[in-house]
């Protein structure tokens, strides 16, 4: 009995035996040595069709839901009223005023437990709510309330249109205050000296004027519609029209906090149409307002479209956003990234207002009566403290999928890249290694018979030595970490930002992931690609010299068709290995599959199942992409050319 | 020869010392007159081929001088891209682009070097198939061709860029004795058309039916060189001993 059915039989018992013995044959076929001649071929495409199904499923399936299982840490503490409510003032870690339309006013002093209506005087839609030693809110026709124990002292403005916001930069008593309040058609009026000062001519502009904050008495900022940004730095005597970062003029903007140190601003932050949220910092009285952007790596850090309403936190670097659809998110490193808290079980409303007391508990308003409470950051107390059990592997597989989904096109974003990257770089130094140019650098004067003793300088070829040498000879973990955290601080932008444009900026472990990997790659494609250029013939460069080509002409119409045709075996190792090294790209915090299956395995201590399924996806990509090399090999083939000699 | 034309090439004084040393070529002079064959003959090592290649540059001559009819091929303000397309070079292992078909190795240069069309450069290419009888394998790669097809091909490939003269680099050595016959014959009909060409083989019988001059060379020198019947009567001793040998081989 011949030695290939005898295995055969075994196959036909154990599906995991197929898998793992074609995965080496196809190496073995790959490495350019042909053996197993008597393999029956259909069984292998059964199984060749069944792993390319897979991957096929794997992303067209639509995402499982992990989603109806969230928990963000927020309860409902609803007022029930159909009316919208417009913002919300903590007072303290459980008490908070929520003000909305119709001149409606609630006060809780139990982390909303109990809500108790207060009469406002009014009802006309309240707008906004500030404090300042007393809290004080504006609404539309101009209408000012102060709060006085249970009762609102009306401060109207006469003559002033809707005010959509407001800022109490000090308060003493009503007569000794400084109030800021914007609204509707670029108006702005401050009280102070017990009077309502008009400066709306100052301000330049018609559009509305959505929101407007002062961290000391002189110096604010004032936002409204159509990318409108407006700083002050006497007070509102004058103001001075900021340039947004381009493409956001065209989005409203609805909320603007500014975080300051001792009375001076640090930081400013802008919410608005379109998710956005955008950052100007700096220090000294001028420095931040004049540029404005994402402070983040990331182009758009909130990942969604909504409109973002408004902004509090207890800090520069932690703070929520609330907008419309359910949108609640929470940074906690200046706005880089955001944990999305939305809430799902509450479909369709739209939060309009947010005001935290301190870093753990606060509120959120919006559309209908919709308050939510939280004390513990809105964050999910599982997700927090306790690790998630499953009691089977399609639970738990149902729970991962998402996560390893999302690696698995991440990491194939990497490789696309880097692939390409690495080949061009080959192509390129294999070419200068078997250069030709040489610079004669004399070692000495002329001997006597006046002939020179000479040593021949080929740049390109040391170039190219030195490139490969120092890529092969140190390890790729440490090119990554040199990448990543050693080039930038020379200045090197990996995110590409200069020529992408901040828009299709790359998050910056993703650049440095494509690079470091498309460099490493690119040394070892060039030793392949040069081994494929001495393969062939010199007669072969001749013979395209002798007909009147180029040297470089000769080079890429005649010896490297050949010569790459000849070490696609080799390159196709090289992409795999390319492949299982992209998990290194883990280590610089890019989320590909080896860094979810790390997260998966924080969030639920699964540690077999994950690094299991985490080996499948990895097998499902190289052995795809060892296969379409494959079939490029045969598509390629030629008689005659390479090792499978005359067919 | 007493030529009243001005030759197409012209050999002066060729000297080639190759990186290590060995002196090949001694001071070689001769010319090439237009629509004659000039034959060099010798043994392995005498420096024949090497004197080809400096014809047209792949090998960089150390001294002497090479001209094209008027143009210093060896100056370093020609062109030496230009030179080669106006010189056909046949080598001994036919050097056939392997990745491409017979028909694309024949308009390759024409495409590339002289810029003409692909229709243009495919009718040239089927035109000199035809001569060389290779139009039935205009669609194959050249390794499903014989050794005498590859190498009619690559006569089709030198002749399509019309050269002012064709160098053979031993183009029948590498061939089963079978197929030498085509060869010679594809040869002998660009002969009859009146291709200027310098020829060095082994074959004595082809060099006496074909060549108009035979030059024996030995040692990197000229030996003997004269009319084709200084094969049949030789005057030195050394050619005398060559052909000795070549004809109990």
């Amino acid at each position: 009995m011949p030695r290939g059915s005898i295995k055969l039989s075994i196959y036909n018992i154990e599906v995991v035996g197929i898998l793992f013995k074609t995965v080496s044959f196809r190496f073995i076929m790959l490495s350019g040595k042909y053996t197993f001649k008597n393999f029956h071929f259909r069984k292998l495409q059964t199984v060749k069709l069944f792993l390319v199904l897979l991957l096929v499923l794997l992303f067209l399936t639509p995402s499982l839901g992990s989603e109806e299982e969230k928990d963000t840490g927020w309860d409902q503490v609803p007022i029930s009223t159909d009316n919208d409510f417009n913002d919300v003032l903590a007072l303290n870690s459980t008490s908070a005023f929520v003000i909305g339309e119709n001149g409606k006013i609630y006060h809780t002093i139990n982390s909303g437990a109990n809500w108790s209506e207060q009469d406002s005087g009014v009802i006309l839609d309240l707008n906004a709510i500030e404090f300042n030693n007393q809290a004080i809110v504006v609404g539309d026709s101009g209408t000012v309330l102060i709060n006085e124990g249970d009762s609102w002292i009306d401060n109207s403005i006469e003559g002033a249109g809707n005010l959509y916001d407001l800022s109490v930069p000090y308060f003493e008593s009503l007569t000794d205050s400084v109030i800021f309040v914007s609204g509707t058609g670029g108006e702005i009026w401050k009280w102070s000296d017990n009077s309502w000062e008009d400066l709306s001519n100052f301000t330049g502009t018609t559009n509305d004027i959505y929101a407007i904050d002062f961290v000391n008495e002189n110096e604010g900022f004032a936002v409204g519609a159509d990318g409108l940004i407006l700083g002050t730095i006497d007070g509102g005597s004058s103001w001075e029209m900021r340039e947004s970062p381009e493409g956001f003029r065209d989005f409203s903007f609805y909320d603007v906090i500014i975080f300051g140190y001792q009375g001076n601003p640090i930081s400013a932050i802008i919410v608005g149409e379109n998710g956005t949220v955008i950052q100007s910092s700096g220090t000294g009285p001028t420095a931040i307002g004049f540029i404005w952007k994402v402070p983040s790596e990331n182009s758009h850090p909130t990942n969604t479209t909504s409109t973002i309403n408004s902004i509090s936190g207890s800090s520069r670097f932690k703070f929520w956003v609330v907008g419309d659809d359910n949108f609640v998110a929470l940074t906690e490193d200046g706005g880089s990234s955001f944990y999305n808290q939305s809430q799902l079980q509450n479909a369709g409303s739209d939060f309009t207002g947010i005001s935290f007391w301190d870093g753990a508990s606060g509120f959120a308003v919006g559309e209908e009566g919709t308050v939510m409470y939280t004390d513990r950051e809105g964050q999910d107390p599982r997700v927090l403290d306790t690790a998630i059990s499953y009691d089977t592997f399609w639970k738990y597989a149902k729970y991962a999928y998402p996560f390893l989904k999302e690696g698995m096109y991440n990491t194939l974003k990497i490789i696309v890249l880097a692939i390409f990257i690495g080949f061009t770089i080959g192509v390129t130094l294999a070419v200068f290694k078997t250069s030709q140019v040489n610079i004669r650098i004399p070692l000495s004067l002329p001997k006597e018979d006046g002939t020179w003793n000479y040593f021949n300088f080929n740049p390109l070829k040391f170039f190219a030595t030195v490139y490969t040498d120092i890529f092969r000879n140190t390890p790729l973990l440490v090119q990554f970490f040199f990448i990543y955290f050693g080039l930038v601080e020379i200045g090197v932008d990996l995110t590409f930002e200069s020529i992408l444009g901040p828009e299709k900026a790359l998050e910056r472990a993703y650049g440095s992931a494509v690079v470091a990997l498309g460099l490493n790659s690119g040394a070892y494609q060039t030793e392949i690609i040069r081994s494929g250029i001495q393969a062939i013939p010199s007669g072969q460069m001749e013979a395209g010299r002798s007909i009147g080509l180029t040297y470089l002409q000769t080079m890429r119409f005649v010896v490297l068709p050949q010569a790459i045709r000849i070490v696609i075996p080799p390159l196709g190792n090289e992409t795999v290995n390319l492949v299982l090294n992209s998990a290194l790209a883990s280590a610089i915090g890019f989320g590909e599959i080896t860094r979810k299956g790390r997260l998966l395995i924080s969030l639920t201590f699964e540690t077999f199942w994950t690094w299991g399924l985490v080996l499948l996806f990895y097998f499902v990509i190289t052995y795809t992409l060892a296969n379409i090399l494959k079939y490029i090999e045969k598509r390629l083939k030629i008689p005659g050319l390479g090792l499978g000699g005359n067919e | 020869m007493s030529e009243e034309e001005a030759p197409v090439i012209s050999v002066k004084n060729l000297e080639k010392i190759y990186t290590g040393g060995v002196h090949a070529v001694k001071g070689v002079s001769f010319d090439v007159f237009p629509k004659k064959v000039v034959v060099i003959i010798g043994s392995s090592g005498s420096g024949k081929s090497t004197v080809l290649r400096c014809i047209n540059r792949l090998i960089e001559p150390t001294e002497g001088e090479i001209f094209l009819e008027d143009v210093q091929i060896n100056s370093p303000s020609t062109d030496i891209n230009e030179i080669r397309s106006e010189i056909g070079m046949v080598f001994q292992s036919f050097e056939l682009f392997m990745h491409l078909k017979v028909l694309d190795n024949v308009t390759l240069g024409l495409i590339k070097v002289r810029g003409y069309s692909k229709e243009k450069a495919e009718d040239i290419a089927k035109d000199v198939l035809a001569k060389v009888d290779m139009s039935e394998k205009m669609d194959v790669y050249p390794g499903q061709l014989s050794g005498g097809q590859k190498q009619r091909v690559a006569i089709a490939r030198s002749l399509a860029m019309n050269p002012k003269v064709m160098l053979f680099d031993e183009p029948t050595s590498a061939l089963d004795p079978e197929l030498i016959g085509s060869v010679l014959e594809s040869i002998k009909s660009l002969v009859s058309e009146g291709m200027t060409m310098v020829i060095v083989t082994h074959e004595i019988g082809f060099a006496k039916e074909v060549g108009d001059w035979i030059i024996y060379m030995d040692d990197g020198q000229v030996v003997e060189a004269g009319a084709p019947d200084i094969i049949e009567k030789p005057k030195t001793e050394r050619m005398k001993k060559f052909l000795g040998q070549i004809l109990e081989a």
